[in-house]
């Protein structure tokens, strides 16, 4: 096992041992990635094809795939036993067959069913009612475990996000203010210098767009189309908002940055990125470790409000990052969730100014004394601006 | 303007489905549904899109019809709110702000202020956490399975939804063809040309010609082209003489199409050539067995039958397609557990993987309309018959 899978493997025996499990049942692809290093690319878009992985102390991890997905399993990680289920009988009943074939005898029974469909997590309640064993709500503390990061994670998201901005700013540099690009040319080229930076190969939600212009009125714009607009093309002094998600080792980044298409601001640029410094020194300076999440959305939405910015009300100020590009907790008015050493958090700053949407994500990291910004290729105190003719 | 570049139902043509899901939804006497499915939102909204709701990178989406009032809400967070405006929507647009421990438990606290009366729901897609959450802020909330009406109602599609289908398909191979065209010129030189390179010119392309977003994307040569997916590491480039193999799907306007390409790159030998012609062979059994009133199931049972008859095996670890729409794979499934009666109006994927000399894994994915004489190629941009060639080399020219 390589340094990170021992990490996870400690965590996930301790959520065993805790709970007296013999054996925990997970369903959510990304707490299985989580917990056997596993990845299918498209399991979430198809989600027809069901994967399971089955863990017991001081044993290998076991999954159960589709026939069609055995091999590549496989080859992603020698260390689980991997069975799979054919194409001759209906797909998720045969899947959930051989699952209970392979745990039969264990009486206490953990999962993260909570985090699948109903269907999915009535069949598994009835099997494990059936062998008159008992089950034991995981996800929450599979969630929790995902909060905190082990230092290989920490390793991974560092690398992974200071990547991303510096891919965000290697495109950037190819800005120049009175050569006109389309959103469409900035989501692409974003993609592009991202890839040339070692990231790996993504479909799906491997999310890079610009928003240019008065299109920054909507936060999602060009729909249905969000990262491939094609017919909105920049004009000199143009605000951009690229938004970036990178995958690599597993882990993900999420970013947003902005860049100007002048080399100087306009007057209510200079206000709505002042603000979002601002908001972003004001999460810096309230998140601490110990407090809790809604403790923090609170103080720093009155402090915003003091300060004359206008934050978007009911929108989480950030939320954790990790196998998956947006998790819990989220630093939002409802979230309870104590703030832990070793949170990896995406500061979602998003300011509203003159009905335009102004937004720049950080990647935090937590320690007990210290908010540590891991995603800062350049300061972002102030954008990126781009040169005229040159 | 040409069929082909109207890329969005247009609002007659909502309203035909619109009908057509009303129609369905009281004949089996719901009055009511309530789904979080990416794919049933697109659908039931008749073509209202979130960005990466199934990947969970936004909060989540509810869509709530009644039909006895005629409400029809759409409920989100402030972030996500626009969309429905940009895309037409004519309902109303409810903001959920994250007041409650989760985001679960948030949604469901304004949804108890809208559901009144028993709603199907989707439990193929609904959390158990979601379930949980509304039952605690709805009292005596009465739920039913709805998702055998949604599966029947997505089985056949209509003229429009066709259509969409259509242009996916011609955006999808129009995609592949730049892809093809950018690094055939590269891809034997000294540089040769990054995997990655390939498939993101693919995703790159189809944006181009229209597409609305690429999902899966796995490209694989020489001993990877053995399995159906691999890992494409950061710096491989394509050096391999031999098949290479692209798997992809991608959605105009929430339609989704799945495909799957073989080229060969470097000059072509006969083994592969026959190789080639092997995969066709099976394909074309795959196609004829595809008609009006023919279990799902029998297609595939038909080629495997011919396939030991013409020894020429192909890998059975697949079906051999499956139907698409809203979401990239849905019912039928050409599979030995499927039998649903294949019908006019079904738009499948069909491809047959089958094995080349050093067994790769070869497969031509096409997208077809069942009508009730031959299936109708919606891939029609260009032919595939022929093994395509991925040959030449040029100074850089962009």
């Amino acid at each position: 096992m390589n340094n990170l899978e021992q990490e996870i493997t400690k965590k996930i025996t301790t959520i065993i041992d805790v709970n007296h499990l013999d054996v925990l049942i997970i369903s959510d692809i990304y707490n299985i990635q989580y917990a056997t290093n596993i990845k299918i690319p498209c399991a979430h878009a198809q989600s027809d094809l069901r994967m399971f992985a089955l863990l017991k102390k001081n044993n290998n991890p076991i999954v159960v795939v589709p026939k069609c997905w055995e091999n590549f399993v496989k080859e992603s990680n020698h260390n689980v036993d991997v069975f799979a289920y054919s194409l001759q009988h209906d797909q998720l009943a045969s899947a959930i067959k051989m699952v209970f074939k392979k745990c039969s005898s264990a009486k206490r029974f953990g999962s993260d069913d909570e985090l699948i469909s109903i269907k999915i997590s009535e069949m598994i309640k009835k099997e494990i009612a059936a062998l008159g064993s008992e089950h034991i709500a995981c996800a929450d503390d599979i969630m929790g475990a995902r909060s905190t990061k082990t230092k290989t994670e920490i390793k991974h998201l560092k690398s992974i996000a200071m990547k991303t901005d510096h891919a965000i700013n290697g495109y950037y540099h190819h800005l120049i203010a009175d050569r006109s690009k389309s959103s469409m040319s900035i989501s692409e080229n974003l993609r592009i210098h991202s890839l040339e930076r070692d990231i790996y190969l993504e479909g799906y939600n491997a999310c890079s767009r610009g928003v240019i212009g008065n299109s920054i009125s909507n936060i999602w714009s060009y729909a249905p189309k969000f990262g491939f607009a094609a017919s909105d093309f920049t004009e000199i002094g143009d605000t951009i908002i690229a938004d970036a998600m990178n995958n690599e080792n597993g882990y993900w980044s999420n970013s947003t940055r902005i860049a100007i298409m002048s080399e100087e601001m306009s007057d209510e640029q200079e206000i709505a990125y002042r603000h979002l410094v601002e908001l972003r020194k004001i999460l810096c300076n309230s998140l601490r470790v110990g407090l809790r999440c809604c403790e923090v959305y609170q103080d720093v939405v009155e402090k915003a409000t003091n300060l004359g910015i206008e934050i978007i009300d009911g929108h989480a100020l950030g939320f954790n990052v990790g196998v998956s590009p947006m998790e819990g907790p989220f630093l939002s008015l409802g979230d309870q969730t104590i703030l832990k050493k070793n949170m990896i958090l995406i500061l979602d700053g998003l300011v509203k100014y003159k009905s335009l949407f102004y937004r720049s994500r950080d990647t935090v990291l937590l320690d007990i004394d210290e908010v540590k910004v891991i995603n800062d290729y350049k300061s972002w105190e102030e954008p990126y601006f781009a040169l005229n003719t040159i | 303007m040409s069929k082909m570049n109207d890329i969005l139902l247009s609002s007659a043509e909502k309203q035909t489905l619109t009908e057509k899901i009303e129609n369905k939804m009281k004949s089996n006497g719901y009055d009511a549904l309530l789904v979080f499915g990416s794919s049933n939102i697109t659908y039931l909204s008749c073509g209202i899109v979130f960005p990466y709701l199934d990947q969970k990178v936004v909060q989540p989406v509810a869509l709530y019809i009644c039909y006895k009032t005629g409400k029809r809400i759409i409920v989100c967070t402030n972030d996500l709110a626009d969309i429905p405006k940009q895309l037409n929507w004519n309902g109303e647009v409810v903001i959920y702000n994250l007041n409650e421990q989760t985001p679960e438990a948030s949604i469901a606290e304004v949804l108890k202020n809208y559901i009144s009366s028993k709603v199907a729901i989707d439990e193929n897609y609904m959390t158990a956490a979601q379930i949980k959450a509304l039952k605690k802020s709805i009292s005596g909330l009465v739920t039913v399975s709805g998702d055998q009406v949604f599966d029947d109602l997505k089985l056949l599609k209509t003229d429009a939804e066709i259509r969409l289908l259509e242009i996916a398909c011609r955006m999808g191979d129009r995609g592949f063809i730049s892809a093809l065209n950018h690094s055939e010129g590269a891809a034997l030189d000294a540089l040769s040309y990054p995997l990655w390179e390939y498939a993101e010119r693919f995703r790159v392309h189809v944006g181009e010609y229209g597409g609305s977003c690429v999902g899966n994307m796995v490209v694989v040569q020489g001993k990877d082209c053995k399995e159906l997916y691999a890992r494409c590491e950061p710096r491989a480039v394509l050096n391999e003489t031999g098949f290479v193999r692209l798997e992809y799907s991608l959605h105009n306007s929430g339609y989704w199409i799945t495909g799957s390409r073989t080229v060969y790159l470097g000059q072509t030998n006969e083994q592969a050539e026959r190789a080639w012609k092997n995969n066709q062979t099976l394909k074309n059994i795959a196609l004829k067995n595809l008609r009006t009133g023919v279990k799902s199931s029998e297609v595939y049972n038909a080629v495997k039958r011919l396939s030991e008859e013409l020894n020429i095996p192909f890998w059975e670890g697949i079906d051999l397609g499956h139907g698409v729409g809203t979401r990239e794979r849905e019912a039928p499934f050409l599979a030995p557990y499927d039998d649903t009666l294949i019908t006019e109006g079904m738009v499948i994927v069909l491809g047959v993987y089958t094995y080349g000399n050093d067994k790769e894994l070869i497969c031509n994915k096409d997208v077809y309309v069942v009508t009730n004489d031959e299936p109708r190629l919606l891939n029609w941009y260009k032919n595939w018959d022929d093994l395509y060639i991925l040959y030449g080399t040029s100074a850089r020219h962009g």
